[in-house]
């Protein structure tokens, strides 16, 4: 037997060092103090009421709860209705879709940040959340349909045909036989989306105004300043609300199937190594 | 009835026109909007006043005889690679021990690292702040302050994005039959041999898709130079930064973009045509 030992313990050397920032910022969050440090020299919860209290972060945190559940709805029925669009295509449109629709992909998000804040500049459109829910659903539509892809790839064709047969309508077959179907990937793409919009900063940063600020870009234009115990009792809040998020998702979706293929490339080489 | 069909048939065909409708102009945005900034990049800029009309390679020249750029352009690529590798050390053995660990374990472990991908990078920024900074656990351990360094930038972006790669890896460990393991060790093959023969090569494209995702997922990283690395590192991304938002100077923003885009995309080509032929060599 290979020595299972070493790899068990450089596996959880790894997972403490991804957990460690996040527990560091939570943990330092619940002081008493009026000034950060860690560990925190005494505990106190009083920090989370300031943080929640200060206008500048509530309405923060209400425009990126907003934002991200448009987002997450709207990404979410687009790419459902753009797979289903897509099913009675042939293979080769069908794959040829899927490429197109993940081009967003392989532009790195800085640069689709400062595209959007140019078009919109020239086009003269006054900064507001209508702008950064364009800009999310760039960011997050790709991921929305890949997950909606293999959702729809794994449902049983002949179920609707079965319906169809039966004299049921169109509507009736998608709203009583497809969307149950696919329930699991529209939860996970709900999720995802959701999440990939509530922590967006460059995007949000980029097309920031007075009014339309989202919670991650005001942490932004806090980290340059000195740490202050408000600043970690609100990324407390956001890591509580992103983890929640994060294990609704992965009990009922596979994370996993979003990163098989990336290009339109890998996408048709991936698949190959299921049959060795 | 026939005519009732007909007409739910119409108005379905009518809905899927519409959902497409909106798909493609969404995309026709989120995809001509990037063409647009390499017109831009093409534009005079004059820091006063109207620029003057007409298109100019003036931006691209400075890119690339400036000094300072072209060693920003050095560092992503340098910083990217590092990440690459450090990121592929650490994650292949972790998904080999997820492979033939329990199920529990697993999924424990899966939570642990996929949770920080999706929390926003200027909370895990803060995290590293209090870490690394002056009077963080580090400093007052050893006495260092890793704040403000390479060294800072290379960690952020590491953990930011350390799950890419290990669920990249996942996909095709994961998808290795274990009967093909146990028929090697029938044949007499050694632990190490089954490992260079067998799981290594067959995890290659897996290794691949992550290091091209993660190369280019750290050659766009913003928040993470910009914070952890301070005025002393200085790569494209925060360059291109600087000259948006700092600046204001949008034809140089998108000429460093468009420079980014292009080394980016020459590298990840290189190394997929590379490791696309060294794949054919080692026999599966």
């Amino acid at each position: 037997m290979r020595p299972v030992g070493a790899l068990g313990v450089v596996s959880w050397v790894v997972a403490f060092f991804v957990a460690l920032p996040l527990v560091v910022v939570v943990a330092a969050a619940f002081t008493s103090a009026n000034y950060v440090a860690f560990p925190p020299v005494a505990f106190g919860t009083r920090w989370f009421g300031q943080a929640l209290a200060s206008p500048e972060f509530r309405e923060a945190l209400a425009l990126s709860l907003e934002l991200a559940v448009a987002t997450s709805l709207i990404a979410t029925i687009l790419a459902t209705g753009v797979v289903w669009c897509l099913r009675g295509a042939s293979p080769r449109t069908q794959r040829t879709g899927v490429a197109f629709f993940s081009l967003p992909l392989m532009v790195p998000v800085v640069l689709i940040a400062l595209s959007s804040l140019q078009l919109w500049a020239s086009l003269g459109a006054p900064r507001s959340m209508a702008l950064l829910l364009v800009g999310h659903l760039i960011l997050t539509t790709p991921f929305a349909l890949r997950i909606m892809n293999a959702a729809f790839s794994m449902l049983d064709p002949t179920l609707e045909m079965a319906a169809h047969t039966l004299g049921t309508t169109q509507w009736r077959t998608f709203l009583r036989i497809t969307l149950p179907g696919v329930k699991a990937g529209i939860t996970g793409s709900l999720a995802l989306t959701f999440l990939l919009s509530f922590d967006d900063v460059v995007v949000a940063v980029f097309l920031a105004a007075p009014g339309v600020r989202t919670l991650p870009a005001v942490i932004f234009n806090h980290l340059d300043q000195s740490l202050s115990p408000d600043l970690l009792a609100i990324s407390a809040v956001i890591i509580a609300i992103s983890v929640a998020v994060i294990l609704v998702a992965l009990r009922v979706a596979d994370i996993g199937m979003l990163y098989k293929p990336v290009g339109a490339r890998d996408a048709l080489r991936a698949p190959a190594l299921e049959t060795p | 009835m026939k005519g009732t069909a007909t007409h739910t048939g119409m108005k379905a065909t009518a809905t899927r026109a519409g959902i497409l409708g909106a798909a493609v102009l969404l995309y026709a945005i989120g995809l001509v909007a990037p063409l647009a900034v390499m017109v831009t990049s093409l534009r005079h800029y004059s820091a006063l006043g109207v620029p003057p009309p007409g298109l100019t390679v003036g931006n691209f020249i400075e890119v690339v005889t400036e000094p300072s750029y072209r060693g920003a352009f050095g560092a992503t690529v340098a910083m990217s690679s590092t990440v690459v590798v450090i990121s592929a050390l650490l994650a292949y053995p972790l998904c080999l021990y997820m492979r033939r660990t329990s199920r529990r374990v697993r999924s424990i472990l899966l939570i642990v690292v996929i949770a920080p991908l999706l929390v926003s990078v200027v909370v895990r920024t803060l995290g590293w702040q209090l870490l690394l900074g002056p009077a963080g656990i580090i400093d007052r351990a050893i006495g260092v302050t890793v704040l403000y360094t390479n060294a800072a930038v290379l960690i952020g972006l590491v953990h930011l994005f350390l799950a890419h790669m290990v669920l990249a890896l996942m996909s095709v460990l994961g998808g290795i039959k274990d009967d093909l393991l146990d028929a090697a060790r029938t044949l007499g093959a050694s632990e190490a041999r089954i490992f260079r023969r067998i799981v290594f090569p067959l995890s290659l494209p897996g290794l691949l898709a992550g290091s091209v995702v993660v190369f280019g997922a750290s050659t766009g990283a913003l928040i993470t130079p910009l914070f952890l690395g301070g005025a002393r590192v200085d790569l494209a991304s925060v360059e291109i930064y600087r000259a948006a938002l700092v600046l204001f100077n949008w034809p140089l923003a998108s000429a460093i973009a468009v420079c980014l885009l292009v080394v980016n995309y020459g590298i990840v080509q290189a190394a997929e045509r590379l490791l696309h032929r060294r794949a054919a060599w080692v026999p599966a």
